[in-house]
């Protein structure tokens, strides 16, 4: 790090003579886009504003780490923008996985087998009730029969299942 | 009324059984809660550092084109949330394998419970409970089996894209960090400026003065000292001054009275010089306190970043060695990468109430 104690503390044109070596060196390193330069460069230039007293020299100094800071902000956001496509790409893979694992939980949880059962119950009970229903009705002597075999033909496919 | 049961079931149930002892040696499904809560957290790491980040931006840089820094940093990171929001649901739905695996019993339970149901309404005998017994628990070893199986192959899977994000948030989280050294330096250099408008300057000329008045004290003192030894000396009738200046009575008198007035000038100027100066330095305290508060909270979003990069190394070697873990049946050793994650989570939230 630059060394500004043996500047005059009163002498502005001292100081002016230690800005524009500082200025050189924040030219080179903007222009080589080296990150380690450019942290370097930042220092002297805190250490500038920090030491010396006049404000004048202090405002270029302060201009000089603005654009030093914009200059690793954007660096650092092309760095980073270039790998987003890899990342994106790898994301998807990682989803996939994930989406296979929980239908594999699924399917370990018997969720669709139990869902099946569930849901026949149901159109069993409802198709019993409705043939309850029915059987005061005079018209509907052919759909209560319709109903029964229907229910008979499924316990059938089920004795069916059993001895399979 | 209800039926006999018939002797198909109780073969398919034997059948079952069989099959479940067939997959004889079935390990125990690990524990996965740590390994998935420490994942949440580094989800939780990768959020909280990046909105922190962009808070670090300068508002006022004439960079980054039209659009502002920030917003143009917010967009890019948005998908590194993303992919650790991937990675902690894929730690979610590997915790949901190895509960469903764990709950073969229970979910036996359920199904044999729904086919009864179904029994019932087709008015046949329900399943007697010796055979109801056996199958719940073939089919619990059953779905042990099948849930270290889906583990394994979902593991082996994913490992080779998590390696390739963790490497990603590695080198984005490096450069993050280099990033913020800079904005740490160029932020305090900013607010150094901006003290010297104010206060700072004042301070700093009022230490300059001090300085000087500090000098011409210090050489008067020494003259005073000079003259003193030369007028003693006179009077002791030496022919020769024993220090440099007077060497006559009446000049060295003269000298004394004469430094004897200006150090007494110089010291009153010096005693208000240092007055002012406190009072200066208590009007810069405030942006004192500022440009502190900027330089520690840059330094708590680092060391976020230095434990979410430990984070994320342990991280990829617990689900390097989770499907081996899963092969020989043994706990996943998530120790290190747990006690990471607690570090991670206090400095997120200290993040958060600083915001």
């Amino acid at each position: 790090m630059t060394n500004f104690s043996e500047i005059d503390p009163a002498r502005i044109e001292d100081w002016a003579v230690a800005l524009g070596k500082l200025l050189t060196d924040a030219s080179e390193c903007l222009r080589n886009n080296d990150s380690v330069l450019r942290s370097e460069c930042l220092q002297n230039l805190q250490a500038f504003i920090r030491i010396n007293a006049f404000q004048t020299l202090d405002d270029v100094a302060a201009d000089t780490v603005r654009d030093l800071l914009g200059a690793s902000i954007d660096a650092a956001l092309a760095s980073i923008a270039q790998r987003t496509t890899t990342l994106q790409r790898l994301t998807k893979d990682i989803q996939k996985i994930s989406a296979g694992a929980r239908k594999d939980a699924s399917s370990i949880r018997l969720e669709a087998v139990t869902r099946v059962l569930d849901a026949s119950t149901e159109s069993i009970r409802a198709l019993n009730d409705l043939r309850d229903t029915l059987k005061g009705e005079a018209n509907a002597t052919e759909l209560i029969g319709k109903i029964e075999d229907f229910v008979k033909k499924t316990q059938a496919l089920r004795n069916e299942l059993e001895r399979a | 009324m209800g039926t006999h049961l018939p002797s198909g079931r109780h073969v398919a149930m034997i059948c079952l059984t069989v099959a479940a002892i067939q997959l004889g040696g079935c390990g125990s499904i690990p524990d996965l809660k740590g390994f998935a809560d420490a994942t949440g957290d580094m989800r939780a790491g990768i959020t909280t550092v990046g909105n922190e980040f962009a808070q670090s931006i300068p508002s006022d840089l004439n960079t980054c084109g039209d659009t502002s820094c920030r917003a143009k940093f917010e967009d890019v990171w948005k998908s590194r949330i993303e992919a650790m929001g991937a990675i902690a649901d894929y730690s979610d739905s590997l915790a949901q394998i190895a509960a469903a695996g764990k709950d073969g019993a229970a979910t036996a339970e359920k199904v044999l419970g729904s086919a009864n149901g179904l029994l019932g309404a087709l008015s046949v005998s329900t399943i007697p409970a010796a055979v109801a017994t056996a199958a719940t628990k073939a089919l619990a070893e059953l779905a042990n089996y099948r849930a270290l199986k889906s583990m394994g192959e979902a593991i082996e899977a994913a490992q080779k894209p998590i390696e390739g994000v963790v490497n990603v948030l590695e080198q984005d989280l490096a450069v993050l960090d280099r990033t913020l050294s800079d904005i740490s330096i160029g932020v305090i250099a900013l607010e150094e400026n901006k003290d010297k408008l104010q206060a700072g300057a004042a301070v700093a000329q009022a230490e300059l003065s001090i300085k000087e008045y500090l000098r011409l004290i210090s050489n008067d003192y020494s003259s005073l000292r000079s003259n003193s030894m030369n007028l003693a000396a006179v009077r002791a009738g030496s022919a020769r001054p024993v220090q440099s200046g007077c060497d006559k009575e009446e000049t060295c008198v003269t000298a004394i009275r004469a430094v004897d007035l200006r150090l007494t000038a110089n010291r009153e100027q010096l005693a208000k010089l240092q007055r002012d100066l406190e009072g200066f330095e208590k009007s810069y305290a405030p942006v004192k306190a500022s440009k502190d508060a900027v330089a520690a909270r840059i330094s708590t979003i680092r060391k976020g970043i230095v434990h979410l990069r430990s984070g994320l190394r342990d991280w990829i070697v617990v689900h390097g060695a989770l499907g081996n873990d899963v092969r020989r049946s043994l706990q996943p050793n998530v120790r290190q990468l747990v006690a990471t994650a607690a570090d991670l989570r206090k400095l997120i939230d200290d993040m958060r109430k600083a915001q």
